[in-house]
């Protein structure tokens, strides 16, 4: 006995709701089920669906129904048919023949399952008949049989038939009402669950959702009771049951039913990986179905909020579905056919915040960004993509705990992200700098919102670099970074991976292959290092000169590595000429000069191979300087003579044309610094003690850099070493030089002075003189003028030229006459000039002038008083020659009267002279006093006798004369005396000897002992 | 040293002499002197070495060329060599007197009687000295005196000499 139950699922539409529809067939077969594939066959159910855009657009099930019931049909044996048609002609027959109500009722209750059966199969095969037509037959047996029966105990043999001839034929109210009397008369009926589930469909199908539910739950509590869970009308009650709840509005208690249907459909397998049931889940409709319509119902809750919600309501922690994934998965992607991105991405966001150590945990973050980057929320999308580099790079808790694939998986997605993050941040960085320009200088603020733009810019490719650390773009990465750390001002950093770009990996980028991503700029990269390192110095300058200093010497390490890396590059030149330069200012002379030294050997091999004039300018240039550098930190390591060279060299290159820019430029300079270096030498010399080799330094200044600043100085020293080293010709030719040339300069002041030495030195006396008068004559110092005229009459003394001498002295006395001093001499030089001149009024004029200076002076000076004693025993000496002119003749008396009187003039001069207290003065006036008198007595004794005297009377006469003349016999040896005494006061001088040798003669035999000379000798 | 040697062949020397003396005496007895004491010291008059004497002739050359440096430089030298003469000092002395250096030149007049204490000359040449170039009368007497007394033939002016000074002396005083 076959019996076969084939159940139609409906397919259910509603409005707004695009539902796949579900078919259901369930054939049951002696026992044996069979299930034909095709029903599920998920693949084309998906794709019909995906394929749909709205409901309508889907398949209607009964197309899909018909086609299956035309395929078993023509699968059905012909045999089977004609043996039921046979059977059913016995069971006429035997009805024909029964005469026992029991048994005839039974017959008649077979015919009426096979009428059923025939007519379900007739309807398989026949389309044109109406439904009703097919099963009137059956359905009027069993009314036939449920009016006569009298069994109530299996009433619901009769009445689940017919309520199922009733639905078959389309009479859905009567099939309802039939169910209804069986549940009600037949509450215990083997076809309870059945009946219930039939019922509820139809309620279902009539929008009577409230019976329809509570159907539903009569079949769930009725497999609860018979721990019938396997049943397929479980499932379907269950998944019923929610929709009924649902359309109720009840969506708390249908999501219930719903976590019941899908934890019933999913078992977990241990150890499987994360998203197990994503594939499981997906293959199966139904259970799409009710992910969709949970997804419906957490929608009208609070959407994500709900699903956490609810779990959390029904699942303890460490239970909780693993089906979960997709439940925030459909919701998010209702919310996505509704253009709901704000809520799609936020349900996802939910799921990563419940569960952010999942593995659909990034999956989900990527469909963040999709959903809205489809939104067209590029805010968002970049707001999410810096979310999900911060969640899951390398450095995080999530990659840390990921496995290789999950690893690997997310690395490609970072590597995407920080790239579009970094170009997003660069660009938009250069843009806005771009219309900053456009728009001149705009407000600091601006430029601080550029350069916050290439911080951010600067920030994602490290962090580029930080999660792929091995990428072939490494270097390109580098490269960049430097350039947006550069643009922010951020010139440290800027030099790190600049550097990093150029030196770093450039083995690894030659040894590429050549499909990878080569990086080919190393040069650009090193060069833009040296430009960062400028303008971090020229930062650091104003902030701290010392760290400046640092920062110049690393970057003069990162010059000569990009010089000796790229030595072919054009900028190698400039880099090596810039470097040398820094080398010197930060004193290390050393390096400067070697590398201003390797700068020259490669210029040197340059010239044999440029044609470009411009190149051929820029390499002057650098030569130039490189050769200046070398010279200038020669000469700061005191290597004058090697500084001389270099400069030498220099000159030499710039003065082949005097119109170049470079000449106008350098020669200037250079031409001082040559000079300086040569001075500089002459310096050195000095300190060694060399002084005649220093003044030729100094005067190869001169000579050799003739215009240069220094030259007045070089040649000044010059003429000092000259003077010092007693060279006095070669100084009179420097001086004279230096007068015509620099007559202006203050330092021609001194030449005269100097000249002047130099002729008295070399005793040149006419020149020397002459050159005192111009110093009396033009010297803007009073005190100077007034000492050079005193030494040109001296000059001129010297020189022989008296004339000169006492026009200079005579001047000197006549303008000078403080201080006293050296007037007084200058006319006791007028008296001795004078004397020579035999000038006698003139030299008795200033003899009484140098007396009456002395007299008048206030306080006067043993140097006056000598003069004035000098002075005053000249004139007494001339006194005492118009005394001695005088000769005593007859008459007698009256010559005597005038010799008396020109002797007494004498000896008031002399006392005069005396009274100066001048010791070798006093003691000549005292001889001269007594010589007077001694002369006198002789002269009376000598004196002419009258003529006609006789004897007695000459005899006579001449005691008189006797008489007359002793008085100053004694006078005079008196005075001899005095001198003779002041030597046994220690006194010393001529006259004193004279005066011995005068008293010798006029008192022998008191003066006139001698010493007794030894004889032997 | 060499001045200590000196004196001891002086001493040895008036042993010697007295020694001899019988011999001596009986010859100056028959010349009426009277001071055996002086005679014997008039016996034993010193002599410089030859070097001092070359340096002597030398001096008294430069001198003589009014070469006073060079003439200095050779007393000095004199000196130095150890000369004691008062043939040698009495030359220094009346060198340093005409150099007007009378300080110097009593001094070396007083080292050579030192030497000799009974050397005429010097007596002269110190009396001399004091009389006119000191004006010291008393000491001029006094070796006047000396003079006289170890002269060998008393000098009739000097005794004119010492009756004028001592005249002066008592002026004075």
């Amino acid at each position: 006995m076959r019996y076969l139950i084939i159940t139609l699922l409906f397919l259910c539409s509603r409005r707004y709701l695009r539902l796949g529809f579900l078919l259901t067939v369930v054939a049951t077969l002696n026992g044996c089920s069979l299930i034909n594939p095709k029903w599920f066959d998920h693949s084309s159910l998906e794709r019909q669906v995906d394929e749909a855009h709205t409901l309508g657009a889907l398949p209607a099930a009964s197309e899909d129904f018909k086609q299956w019931q035309q395929e078993s049909v023509l699968s059905a044996s012909t045999d089977e048919k004609a043996l039921l048609q046979s059977v059913s002609i016995a069971y006429q027959e035997a009805l024909l023949l029964a005469d026992e109500p029991l048994v005839r009722q039974e017959i008649q209750r077979r015919l009426a399952h096979i009428n059923l059966q025939l007519a379900e199969e007739r309807q398989m095969t026949d389309a044109t008949t109406k439904p009703k037509e097919i099963y009137q037959r059956a359905i009027n047996a069993y009314v036939d049989l449920l009016d006569n029966a009298s069994n109530q105990e299996s009433l619901d043999q009769i009445l689940y038939p017919l309520a199922k001839a009733y639905e078959m034929s389309g009479d859905n109210l009567k099939a309802l009402a039939t169910f209804n009397r069986l549940v009600s008369e037949a509450p215990n009926s083997n076809y309870i669950g059945e009946v219930q589930f039939r019922r509820a469909e139809i309620l279902f199908a009539r929008a009577e959702y409230a019976p329809a539910s509570k159907a539903y739950k009569a079949v769930i509590q009725h497999s609860k009771n018979k721990e019938d869970n396997d049943s397929s009308f479980l499932m379907n009650s269950l998944y019923m049951a929610g929709w009924s709840d649902f359309k109720l509005g009840h969506y708390s208690s249908a999501l219930h039913a719903f976590f019941t249907v899908l934890d019933n459909h999913y078992k977990p397998i241990k150890n499987e990986n994360l998203l197990p049931g994503k594939q499981a889940l997906t293959q199966n409709n139904l259970l799409n179905d009710t992910l969709r319509v949970m997804g419906l119902a957490f929608s009208y809750e609070a959407g994500a909020t709900s699903i956490g919600d609810m779990l959390d309501h029904l699942y303890s922690d460490s239970a909780e579905p693993h089906y979960v994934d997709e439940l925030y998965d459909n919701l998010a992607d209702l919310y996505l056919e509704k253009k709901r991105f704000i809520d799609s991405a936020n349900t996802f966001s939910s799921y990563i915040d419940r569960y952010p150590q999942s593995v659909s945990a990034p999956i989900f973050h990527e469909r963040i960004i999709s959903v809205y980057l489809e939104g067209g929320f590029p805010d968002r999308v970049r707001e999410q993509k810096i979310k999900y580099v911060k969640s899951y790079n390398v450095q995080s808790d999530y990659w840390t705990l990921a496995d290789d694939i999950n690893q690997l998986m997310i690395q490609k997605k970072l590597i995407v992200y920080i790239n579009e993050l970094a170009s997003y941040y660069h660009n938009l960085a250069q843009v806005q700098q771009h219309k900053n320009k456009q728009l001149s200088d705009k407000a600091q603020a601006k430029k601080y919102e550029i350069k916050a733009l290439y911080k951010k810019a600067a920030y994602w490719y490290e962090v580029w670099l930080e999660n792929s650390p091995y990428a072939s773009e490494n270097n390109q990465i580098l490269f960049l970074l430097g350039e947006t750390r550069y643009q922010s001002e951020d010139y440290s950093l800027a030099i790190k991976a600049y550097e990093n770009a150029a030196y770093k990996n450039a083995a690894l980028d030659s040894s590429m292959s050549q499909d990878a991503v080569r990086f080919t700029d190393h040069n650009e990269a090193a060069y833009a290092a040296l430009l960062a390192y400028d303008r971090l110095i020229e930062k650091q300058v104003i902030a701290d000169a010392l760290k400046a200093n640092k920062i110049k010497t690393d970057k003069n390490k990162s010059a000569l590595l990009f010089a000796n890396t790229f030595v072919d590059d054009k900028r190698t030149n400039a880099v090596l000429v810039q470097t040398a330069q820094s080398l010197f200012s930060l004193n290390h002379y050393e390096q400067a000069i070697e590398v201003g030294q390797q700068l020259i050997g490669r210029l040197d091999k340059a010239d044999e191979h440029l044609e470009d004039d411009g190149a051929v300018e820029d390499n002057e240039q650098f030569l130039v300087i490189a050769y200046l550098t070398i010279a200038h930190a020669q000469q700061a390591l005191q290597r004058y003579d090697l500084a001389e060279q270099a400069y030498a060299q220099v000159l030499t290159m710039l003065s082949k044309d005097d119109n170049t820019s470079l000449y106008q430029q350098y020669y200037a300079a250079t031409l001082d610094n040559y000079a300086a270096s040569i001075y500089q030498q002459g310096v050195v010399q000095i300190k060694a003690e060399q002084p005649s080799l220093a003044a030729d330094s100094f005067m190869r200044v001169v000579k050799l850099a003739p215009v240069s600043s220094i030259r007045v100085s070089a040649q000044r020293d010059a003429i000092a070493l000259f003077m010092q080293t007693q060279q006095w010709r070669r100084a009179i030719t420097a001086m004279t030089d230096f007068q015509l040339n620099f007559g202006d300069d203050d330092a021609a002041k001194v030449i005269p002075a100097q000249l002047l030495l130099a002729y008295e030195s070399l005793k040149s006396w006419p020149e020397a003189a002459a050159q005192a008068k111009e110093i009396a004559k033009d010297d803007h110092r009073p005190e100077v003028r007034q000492q050079a005229l005193y030494s040109a009459a001296e000059l001129y003394e010297k020189a022989g030229d008296l004339d000169g001498a006492i026009e200079s002295y005579r001047s000197y006395a006549h303008s000078y006459p403080e201080p006293l001093a050296t007037n007084m001499e200058a006319q006791y030089r007028l008296t001795v000039l004078y004397a020579k001149l035999d000038e006698v009024d003139k030299r008795g004029y200033w003899l009484r002038k140098l007396i009456a200076s002395h007299n008048a002076a206030k306080p006067s000076t043993n140097r006056s008083r000598y003069l004035a004693a000098f002075s005053a025993i000249d004139l007494a000496e001339q006194q005492l020659l118009i005394y001695q002119k005088i000769i005593l003749q007859h008459p007698l008396k009256k010559s005597l009267a005038r010799k008396r009187k020109a002797m007494q003039h004498a000896l008031d001069a002399y006392y005069r002279a005396a009274n100066y207290d001048i010791e070798a003065f006093s003691t000549q006036a005292t001889y001269r006093i007594a010589g007077i008198y001694a002369g006198l007595a002789s002269a009376l004794l000598e004196s002419e006798r009258p003529s006609g005297l006789n004897a007695l009377e000459l005899e006579q006469y001449d005691f008189l004369l006797e008489e007359q003349a002793l008085p100053f016999e004694e006078k005079a040896i008196e005075f001899y005396t005095i001198n003779v005494e002041r030597s046994w006061q220690g006194i010393k001088t001529d006259w004193i000897k004279y005066s011995y040798q005068a008293l010798a003669k006029l008192m022998p035999a008191r003066f006139d002992k001698r010493e007794m000379i030894p004889a032997e000798g | 040293m060499k001045l200590l040697i000196k004196n001891v062949f002086l001493c040895y020397a008036i042993l010697m002499i007295t020694a001899c003396s019988g011999l001596s005496v009986s010859s100056f007895k028959s010349k009426k002197i009277v001071d055996t004491s002086k005679t014997q010291q008039q016996m034993v008059t010193i002599e410089d070495s030859r070097a001092i004497k070359l340096q002597l002739e030398k001096a008294l050359l430069a001198v003589k060329n009014h070469d006073f440096e060079a003439a200095e430089s050779a007393f000095k030298t004199m000196l130095a060599l150890g000369a004691t003469s008062p043939v040698t000092l009495n030359h220094y002395g009346i060198y340093l007197r005409s150099q007007w250096r009378m300080r110097e030149a009593e001094t070396i007049y007083l080292q050579a009687l030192s030497f000799s204490p009974y050397d005429s000359m010097t007596h002269w040449n110190l009396a001399v000295f004091y009389d006119l170039y000191k004006g010291d009368y008393r000491q001029a007497v006094v070796h006047y005196k000396a003079y006289q007394k170890y002269a060998e033939r008393p000098d009739k002016r000097v005794e004119y000499w010492i009756t004028d000074l001592t005249r002066r002396v008592n002026q004075e005083s």
